[in-house]
């Protein structure tokens, strides 16, 4: 099978809470059990909608909503929704026997699997015209974890406030092998600071940020990892073509 | 008593079995699918060597026939295991994880590699037993109705044949038994390999998926589902997995039994060339006198062999 290679996951240097990419997740936690609708913007720009339903009697606790799948399937779902006909009212309303539910003590994640990301949400009821969550400003409670693999130096910052701080990759080998098995390193994220402010992390490590107050964090790229070894360049070997036939100039 | 009796002693058989085996010629490609990789072999083979052996009791063995291997190029294809980032868990409790990160791979599916072993240069070694057997040819090229005199003149020529095989009773054949380096030659086919799918990557990032791929030998191993010896388990592909060894066997077979006579006798047989007509033309050129044989037979001694035969 030919296999895509997923790029962005070592080309992307921006990992911003509110225009999510690859590597990075923002965590909310939906108390109230209700029908949730989901804004999907990249920008101001929507990009997609969808919706998921908190209830009491649901044993999951943990949904994830990857908002790069249901940006590439939103084509394809025009046809193939099984949802209500279009004409009717209640066309683009996921049947509830499909929609994602998720019990009220558990937590929604927002990812991006693949693709340029940038993509933010708004998370809202029928109840209310106010969102109950903007991922573009994270409240108490709200996490925001990501993995960072390039091993070099990045900035970190609250644009919400005046928090500012470092974070140091490094990439010993000894750690590849149990990446998933590291313990996250957890940064508090206040209006003001960082705690701690200095974070040293293996490649892949994960680093979760717990929001005190009020914050959009953005953590930049910003020095080249080493390069140690050049890429390799691919060797194709063209195949002998006939010689050209006919009368030569 | 036949009107013909001819005899080769063991020497001369022996050289006259030379020019048969040195124009054997094994060629033959295949793949099959393995349940984890697909494998592919191009092989190609000749005969060296070889002792013969004409022994009292009708037989002749023919021992220690080198089988040269000079290409036995094997292919194999693997699915590299996906390579993931992430999974870490983010709201640890005393009871487990209460909410983990997803995982994010670096390919959308398991990449494919192909690592081409070249495992040729080897020699096996052949012995087979048979006995003398004639049969009676008739080309199938030559025309019906043309005479023999016609036949006899053709390129190449079509005349009717009496032909001696070598009919085998056993084969005993050594399986091919790969270089003892062919565990390092994998290694790095595969390592090049992977690099090859990763070489558009920056250096480090190269780094860090080699680092959770593990060291190249056990995900090898761990892909093949290989035991310790990755020399006996490439024989034993070659050998039973691809069943090598049943091919060239049957094939040595065919080769010595049907399809390559060890000698020929023509018939009619000509006694006489063409010659210069001695009064003159016309016609300017007389014939060669043939006889027809039959009754032909073959057998052997243990120091000649022996062809009888009779003119009608």
């Amino acid at each position: 099978m030919q296999a895509v290679l997923n790029r962005e996951v070592f080309s992307t240097r921006l990992f911003d809470s509110g225009a999510l990419g690859v590597l990075a997740s923002v965590i909310h936690q939906f108390a109230e059990p209700a029908i949730y609708g989901v804004v999907v913007r990249r920008g101001d720009i929507v990009v997609h909608t969808l919706s998921f339903e908190v209830s009491a009697a649901s044993q999951n606790l943990q949904l994830d909503i990857d908002l790069a799948t249901s940006i590439r399937d939103r084509a394809g779902r025009e046809e193939s929704c099984t949802c209500a006909p279009a004409g009717t009212e209640k066309h683009g309303v996921m049947p509830r026997e499909m929609r994602p539910t998720v019990s009220p003590k558990g937590y929604v994640l927002f990812y991006v699997s693949r693709g340029e990301g940038g993509l933010s949400v708004q998370v809202g009821t029928n109840r209310s015209n106010q969102p109950v969550f903007d991922s573009t400003t994270l409240g108490k409670g709200d996490l925001f974890a990501l993995s960072l693999l390039a091993p070099t130096k990045y900035s970190m910052e609250n644009r919400l406030g005046r928090a500012r701080g470092m974070i140091e990759v490094s990439m010993p080998e000894a750690a590849f092998q149990s990446l998933a098995d590291l313990e996250p390193i957890a940064v508090e994220a206040t209006r003001d600071a960082f705690a701690p402010p200095d974070v040293k992390a293996s490649s892949g490590q994960g680093i979760v940020f717990r929001v005190v107050d009020a914050a959009r964090i953005v953590i930049e790229q910003t020095q080249d990892p080493p390069d140690d070894e050049p890429r390799r360049r691919r060797r194709i070997v063209v195949p002998k073509r006939p010689a050209p036939s006919g009368p030569h100039r | 008593m036949a009107h013909l009796t001819i005899a080769a002693n063991e020497k001369t058989f022996g050289k006259i079995f030379e020019a048969a085996r040195d124009t054997f010629a094994f060629d033959e490609s295949d793949s099959g699918s393995f349940g984890p990789f697909t494998a592919s072999y191009d092989i190609e083979a000749h005969l060296e060597g070889g002792s013969v052996d004409l022994r009292g009791d009708g037989t002749v063995l023919v021992d220690e026939l080198d089988i040269k291997w000079d290409k036995i190029d094997l292919t194999l294809g693997l699915n590299i295991p996906q390579i993931c980032v992430g999974g870490f868990c983010i709201i640890p409790t005393p009871f487990g994880c209460a909410l983990r990160a997803p995982k994010l791979c670096v390919f959308s599916a398991n990449p494919d590699i192909s690592v081409k072993l070249p495992l040729g240069g080897i020699t096996s070694e052949l012995s087979v037993a048979g006995r003398l057997v004639t049969r009676y040819f008739v080309d199938p090229a030559r025309p019906v109705g043309m005479n023999d005199w016609d036949a006899q003149d053709t390129s190449p020529p079509l005349f009717n044949r009496w032909q001696i095989f070598l009919d085998p009773e056993f084969v005993d054949i050594d399986p091919i038994d790969v270089a003892d380096t062919v565990g390092d030659l994998l290694e790095n086919a595969v390592d090049d390999a992977v690099d090859n799918i990763l070489g558009f990557l920056p250096g480090w990032a190269r780094k860090l998926i080699k680092g959770i791929l593990g060291p190249i030998i056990d995900l090898i191993r761990d892909i093949l589902d290989i035991p310790d010896d990755i020399q006996e388990w490439i024989s034993d592909l070659l050998n039973v997995s691809f069943g090598l060894l049943d091919i060239i066997v049957q094939f040595v077979l065919e080769y010595f039994a049907d399809k390559t006579p060890i000698t020929y006798i023509e018939d009619p047989f000509p006694i006489l060339e063409a010659v210069a007509n001695p009064n003159g033309p016309p016609p300017p050129m007389l014939v060669p006198v043939k006889v027809p044989i039959r009754d032909f037979k073959v057998f052997n001694t243990d120091t000649e062999m022996v062809i009888e035969a009779n003119v009608a």
